[in-house]
């Protein structure tokens, strides 16, 4: 089973529960420990009064209001994940408490709920914040409690399957759990036509089904796509965990993002 | 639970009768079969006419009896909710000591009843439905541009927009493969929940229930009935997809994801769907759209 270990992030809310439930779904599939943390926001104004002991003392009483709220919700979860361990409470900024957290702990995947919205907006804003764009680790970002008897779907252009595929094999290393490829071409970005893109893609697709056979494992299914990234989504609709890998530095205007921002399946983010 | 059924003589009324009688197979409701007279049809000379008295439809009275027919051929005999009268010999104890055999009839467990009425249907359903104390109204339509009675228009829009209780508007030949419950207030029955329930199992069909929101995110008190709905729905193994959409753009949001075979909207009393959606909205959703339409009420 895994060593492997990832840090929920929780707040009292519905999101979080979801995000709980389904990292425990994913850690009895593949032995992943699961660690949460609670970060208490400071005051309104982002005043902490004093130095030394007095704002030992504030952040102490800070974290004891937030417990309650933060404690049920974990104990709640309990009863069906019984391995979840006591949630870690910090007072603090959220985004710079989790990027700490991560770096002195040396975890493999970072989790946190985001309910799933039409507008996408949220989902972008989280994208884009400074927490995301320093993440040492992949990222799950849990949108609905979904079975992962559904599938996993590894989605990218050509150059990025290889890089989904190497977190697939890490996270599920030893497991077994129903794969599909899907290798798109969007048109959104201009991408040249003709039988050399496709050969490419080909080319991206047979690299990344290579590298599951040195493993011992072939996907369920293989599959090339091209066209704009809206007409893409009844493609990757209904699986259990969409897998893809961004670059830092092209994230905007990145079609494999705006098919992710709209896809309701939890998703798992590499980075490049 | 009781529904009733309302229905004239056309193919959609009977593909209803099917609907009703399959989510009948799995919560044993009692049912009302009410069916509207088509206008015009005692005939100018007959003596029904000519005294003033209404008269039966013959053919209508024959499409009642194959709706009843349909209906009661989901179930089984003896074991059939609906079995009526039975007369048998059995021995009760009328003193200590003492058994006295009675010729004993029993009524069947659930109520099967059928009515014709004549005049304005709405007036008619809901009149109707207001004596025998329904849950549920269900009638169907034609799927597609409108969604109309032939005779007499409108009457789906117009039922579900009066009707005190829930309305469920079935168009006809649409498979639900999937269900999208829209919600946005916390006074959720128990009722409705499980009449979800029986739709998703009945038809095995997928879950989605959308939050709606006015801002950026739930108030705290639909997150946490959206909760419970969530736990209750994964306790019948029924996972449910989870989306918010903002009031504004619901309308949008519906008629690009016009994949649902079945399109429920929980209107309670403290509801901002039923400012959002407006009467001329849940109209529009009932005449234009492809899905059914369950009002929750």
């Amino acid at each position: 089973m895994s060593t492997l270990k990832a840090l929920i992030a929780v707040k009292a809310d519905l999101a979080s529960s979801i995000a709980i439930r389904y990292a425990c779904q994913l850690a009895k599939l593949t032995g992943l420990g699961l660690q949460t943390l609670y970060v208490v926001k400071p005051d309104e104004q982002g005043h902490t009064p004093g130095t030394g002991w007095v704002r030992q003392t504030w952040e102490d009483a800070m974290v004891l209001k937030g417990r309650d709220s933060i404690a049920q919700l974990i104990q709640a979860e309990k009863i069906t994940c019984p391995g979840l361990g006591n949630p870690k409470m910090v007072a603090g900024k959220r985004d710079m408490e989790i990027l700490h957290e991560l770096q002195v702990s040396d975890y493999d995947l970072f989790t946190e709920g985001i309910l799933h919205a039409f507008e996408p907006a949220n989902f972008l804003k989280k994208i884009h914040s400074r927490l995301y764009r320093n993440l040492p680790c992949p990222v799950l970002m849990v949108k609905n409690l979904v079975s992962l008897d559904k599938g996993i779907l590894a989605l990218g252009e050509e150059n990025d399957m290889q890089s989904c595929v190497t977190v697939f094999l890490k996270l599920f290393e030893g497991v077994e759990v129903d794969l599909d490829l899907l290798c798109c071409r969007f048109q959104d970005t201009g991408g040249a036509d003709g039988p050399d893109a496709t050969s490419r893609l080909e080319t991206g697709l047979r690299a990344a089904e290579k590298m599951l056979a040195a493993k011992g494992r072939t996907p369920r299914a293989s599959r090339i796509v091209q066209g704009v990234s809206q007409s893409l989504d009844r493609s990757v609709r209904d699986y259990g965990l969409v897998l893809s890998s961004l670059s830092r530095e092209n994230i905007e205007n990145s079609p494999i993002l705006d098919l992710l921002s709209r896809n309701p399946s939890p998703v798992l983010i590499g980075w490049r | 639970m009781r529904i009733l059924v309302a229905v004239d003589q056309n193919p959609y009324s009977a593909h209803a009768v099917r609907q009703v009688a399959g989510l009948a197979m799995n919560t044993w409701a009692d049912i009302t079969l009410l069916g509207l007279q088509p206008k015009k049809r005692t005939g100018a000379n007959t003596s029904a006419s000519i005294s003033g008295r209404r008269k039966i439809d013959p053919s209508f009275s024959k499409v009642m009896h194959a709706y009843r027919d349909t209906f009661l051929s989901h179930f089984e005999g003896e074991t059939s909710p609906y079995t009526q009268l039975k007369y048998e010999y059995e021995l009760l104890q009328t003193k200590p000591n003492l058994w006295q055999e009675f010729y004993v009839g029993r009524s069947s467990r659930k109520d099967f009843n059928v009515y014709i009425r004549q005049g304005n249907p709405v007036k008619e359903i809901l009149s109707q439905a207001g004596q025998g104390g329904s849950d549920l109204i269900a009638l169907g339509c034609e799927r597609g541009q409108a969604c109309f009675w032939e005779e007499w228009g409108n009457v789906p829009q117009k039922v579900a927009a009066s009707a005190a209780c829930s309305v469920w508007v079935i168009k006809k030949e649409k498979d639900i493969k999937k269900i999208l419950c829209c919600l946005d207030h916390d006074r959720v029955s128990q009722e409705s929940l499980e009449m979800i329930s029986q739709m998703v199992t009945l038809h095995g069909a997928e879950l989605e229930i959308v939050g709606l929101t006015e801002g950026e995110g739930l108030p705290k008190n639909v997150e946490r009935k959206l909760d419970a709905i969530l736990k209750y729905y994964t306790a019948q193994k029924i996972r449910p997809w989870i989306e918010l959409v903002k009031i504004s753009s619901l309308e949008s949001f519906i008629s690009q994801e016009g994949r649902w075979g079945l399109l429920a909207l929980w209107m309670g009393e403290k509801s901002i769907l039923q400012k959002a959606f407006s009467r001329k909205t849940v109209d529009r959703l009932i005449k234009a759209g492809e899905s059914s339409v369950l009002i929750l009420r």
